[in-house]
């Protein structure tokens, strides 16, 4: 069973479908994306609270790019580049860091550069990774965590229907320190609007 | 930074741990009739990961998956003793470290007749003395089926705290379970 769905995960993966939300096209990363990738992965505000720290450097940014191409071709769940449909560029990226399919659970991540912080774009685009989630993962449980200082993903991660969990003392070690973690989550039963919209987003 | 010691390392010569009652040591093949005795009652798996073993060469499969986890120095569970009794009647044990070796989790399986006699959070006390002082952990976490207050009420007992209720974060024998999250820090512990 287990092995089937995996199975069924990598091949998703592997074709890793766009989705378009009303600004934004979510779409596979590439390598032309470096720049972009660097432009905003070398800001310290961006990178303030995730598990990497900001880029020096263009060669700095190509090991996660490599990264996330090697994860598409395993089949393994990753992140989609966040491109602005209007300017043409790549914004940010967001995706499943996780997939349990035997669990029906998994975890998102996310980051965006700092020009478009503030305009609702993380929310549209979690709102639709979540969607893909209960539509083609057929998840049950999408989970996310974020720091306590971290009030801007708080606040996405509400108005998306996740609800706050826990605090979890001292739960990962990064940059040095330990960190306490806000796990948030959203179930399927907590988004029957999105379960029952049909197709794909418009 | 913390110095880390490897899972490896701790476990290789995974130690006996002695508390009042109870003798926390590796487990062996000749278990298997006593694993058995407690691991065929649907009581004591209703809450647990594994399914109910239906004959004694299950529990030998598991102690020999247990045993050749030793021997790669990947297991970090311990057979429970009652030492006045001379019975396996349990056991409890520390999962892979994630978070760079900093981070684990404690799980634990007891007989029916030795419930409700403090025995397992003896057994909980000297496994988070032990991931404290010999493998450098920072947080030990477990968790447990939200109505299964026995076992959160020893981790309660053993120093733990809780942290949360996670809805529906675990699928176990068909169906969805919302479980209660504890955990202890070193600085908790005093360490």
């Amino acid at each position: 069973m287990a092995a089937r769905q995996d199975d069924r995960a990598a091949a998703l993966y592997r074709d890793l479908p766009e989705i378009l939300t009303p600004r934004t096209t979510l779409r596979r990363m590439r390598p032309s994306d470096l720049d972009d990738l660097f432009a905003y992965g070398s800001d310290p505000e961006v990178t303030r609270y995730t598990g990497w720290t900001a880029y020096r450097s263009i060669d700095d940014a190509r090991p996660f790019l490599d990264r996330t191409l090697e994860r598409y071709a395993l089949g393994l769940p990753c992140d989609w580049a966040i491109e602005h449909r209007i300017d043409g560029c790549m914004i940010g990226t967001a995706g499943f860091i996780w997939w349990e399919s035997h669990e029906f659970a998994a975890e998102i991540g996310y980051a965006l550069a700092r020009p478009y912080w503030n305009q609702g774009i993380i929310t549209e685009v979690v709102h639709a990774i979540v969607r893909f989630g209960w539509h083609q993962m057929e998840l049950n449980r999408v989970q996310a965590h974020c720091e306590v200082e971290n009030l801007a993903s708080q606040r996405v991660l509400e108005k998306c229907g996740f609800r706050y969990e826990g605090t979890l003392r001292e739960r990962v070690f990064s940059k040095g320190r330990f960190i306490d973690l806000l796990l948030y989550a959203i179930l399927r039963q907590d988004a029957p609007d999105q379960i029952t919209e049909k197709g794909e987003p418009s | 930074m913390p110095h880390n010691l490897a899972l490896e390392d701790a476990v290789r010569d995974l130690p006996q741990l002695t508390t009042e009652r109870l003798l926390l040591r590796r487990m062996r093949l000749d278990d298997a009739a006593d694993m058995f005795a407690y691991a065929c009652d649907p009581q004591v798996t209703r809450t647990l990961s594994w399914d109910t073993h239906l004959s004694i060469d299950d529990s030998l499969a598991f102690l020999r998956q247990v045993v050749a986890g030793y021997e790669r120095g990947e297991q970090s569970s311990w057979g429970i003793e009652h030492r006045a009794d001379r019975r396996f009647i349990g056991t409890i044990g520390l999962m892979t470290p994630q978070q760079g070796g900093y981070v684990s989790e404690v799980g634990y399986a007891l007989a029916r007749p030795y419930w409700g006699q403090g025995l397992m959070t003896e057994a909980l006390r000297a496994v988070i003395d032990f991931g404290f002082r010999h493998m450098e952990l920072r947080r030990i976490e477990a968790i447990c089926r939200v109505d299964n207050i026995g076992s959160y009420r020893v981790m309660e007992k053993a120093g733990m705290q809780f942290e949360g209720i996670l809805r529906d974060a675990r699928y176990s024998k068909g169906r969805m379970d919302t479980v209660r999250l504890y955990a202890i820090l070193r600085s908790d512990y005093g360490r």
